[in-house]
């Protein structure tokens, strides 16, 4: 357990440089430098930079977190939300104009799924929070 | 809340939470952001799902809440004065515990110079208008500081079709967490320019621009933009403590961001949970 740990931290991966990238990991604050051809991640400290790096080499994927905007009868609420799993940088804008185009006649509760059409085909948010 | 529910692990049976606010979690309400959590639940959650989970857990307390209470005065005798829709009240404690967080610095502690228009914010107020409120405090955005919040805030006004221009740092690194940076600002291609002083803020009515200096050259330009976000820091909010000239210690405690600027929730809950444990086992 304690080489793996080892291996992950120290540069004796085989990694094809001439195809090689750099990224800073975002998944915790550990910001872990991530060296990555693709297949093959140096640097991370855990599996999930191990997952990141893959990822972010081939389509980089964020989760949007915004409002929603609600009309109730007490007047306007913000609603917090974020998508129900990670989407496309190259698609955010465009995710959020759906949901900027969203006006609900009551609050949600927390957890509730809402369906969010985009020029792209619909998208998945998850309710974050209460409103009051 | 952390501080109630460590000590109704370790027994201690009669806790009164105070809160000027009328919901309980405090700036987590406004960070829909995600980030928090990884190290607490082990699992990433946005600012109000934080808030949403550990109310659950101190819920499981029998902690007297009293919302909309903002307290005016201790004294050395251990006694809170507060006022709250029902009226005015003194109350007794054996400990008083201060989890009262931070205040952000604003523009008015940086004395920049210029004039004195609308469209001046510090990044947690705007926050705050954007996300409970909906509403955008501006379409050109300049961010002064790179602290957390102000980064977190210039994707946020992007999402909200504003335009942030540039996020200026005067010292020769970035202040917040490094993925911040890159989630925020280099998804979005916003500049952020190291080692930029701002010098002076234009405007009549409205901001119409900042002159700025670059402390690397010299060189001194200005930018066209109708608001300005300050992230600059955040200070320790003791003014009650300060204010009836008690020092921490001998039953007065403070945690949390108010004892010092944590960069994450996890660790205030840490903190609060532990100073609570403590006071039950007196």
């Amino acid at each position: 357990m304690k080489e793996d740990k080892k291996s992950r931290k120290k540069a004796d991966k085989q990694i094809d440089r001439t195809r090689a990238r750099r990224f800073t990991c975002i998944v915790c604050p550990a910001c872990c430098e991530l060296e990555t051809d693709g297949c093959e991640v140096d640097g991370a400290r855990c599996p999930k930079g191990e997952a990141f790096a893959r990822q972010e080499m081939v389509m980089p994927l964020r989760v949007i977190t915004t409002t929603l905007r609600c009309e109730t009868a007490e007047g306007v609420k913000m609603v917090p939300v974020k998508t129900a799993s990670p989407v496309p940088i190259a698609r955010v804008f465009e995710i959020m104009k759906g949901i900027r185009a969203l006006n609900l006649p009551e609050v949600p509760s927390i957890g509730t799924r809402i369906t969010v059409g985009t020029a792209e085909g619909p998208i998945e948010v998850v309710v974050t929070g209460e409103v009051d | 809340m952390a501080v109630a529910v460590g000590a109704a692990e370790a027994g201690l049976k009669r806790v009164l939470l105070l809160e000027r606010h009328p919901r309980l979690g405090g700036i987590l309400n406004q960070c829909i952001h995600v980030g928090f959590g990884l190290s607490y639940f082990k699992e990433e959650l946005t600012g109000t799902e934080y808030a949403f989970r550990y109310k659950k857990i101190f819920e499981q307390t029998a902690t007297e809440v009293s919302g909309r209470s903002f307290v005016c005065n201790l004294t050395p005798q251990k006694e809170v004065s507060f006022v709250c829709p029902e009226g005015e009240f003194r109350i007794m404690g054996d400990n008083v515990v201060l989890a009262t967080g931070c205040r952000e610095r604003t523009r008015e502690m940086l004395t920049t110079p210029g004039t004195r228009p609308a469209g001046i914010f510090t990044a947690g107020l705007a926050q705050e208008m954007v996300n409970i409120h909906g509403l955008l405090p501006g379409k050109n955005v300049v961010i002064i500081g790179s602290g957390d919040v102000g980064l977190i805030m210039a994707r946020r006004m992007m999402l909200e079709g504003a335009r942030v221009h540039a996020v200026l740092e005067i010292l020769d690194h970035l202040s917040g967490l490094v993925r911040n940076k890159i989630q925020c600002l280099d998804d979005f291609g916003i500049p952020l320019h190291l080692r930029h002083e701002i010098l002076e803020v234009m405007g009549k009515d409205r901001v119409e621009g900042i002159r700025f200096r670059n402390n690397a050259t010299g060189e001194v330009n200005e930018m066209a933009c109708d608001t300005l976000l300050y992230s600059v820091g955040l200070i320790p909010e003791r003014d009650l403590l300060i204010g009836a000239a008690i020092e921490p210690g001998n039953g007065f405690y403070v945690t949390g961001n108010a004892d010092y600027v944590h960069d994450l929730v996890d660790r205030v809950t840490r903190d609060g949970e532990k100073l609570g444990r403590s006071l039950g086992k007196r």
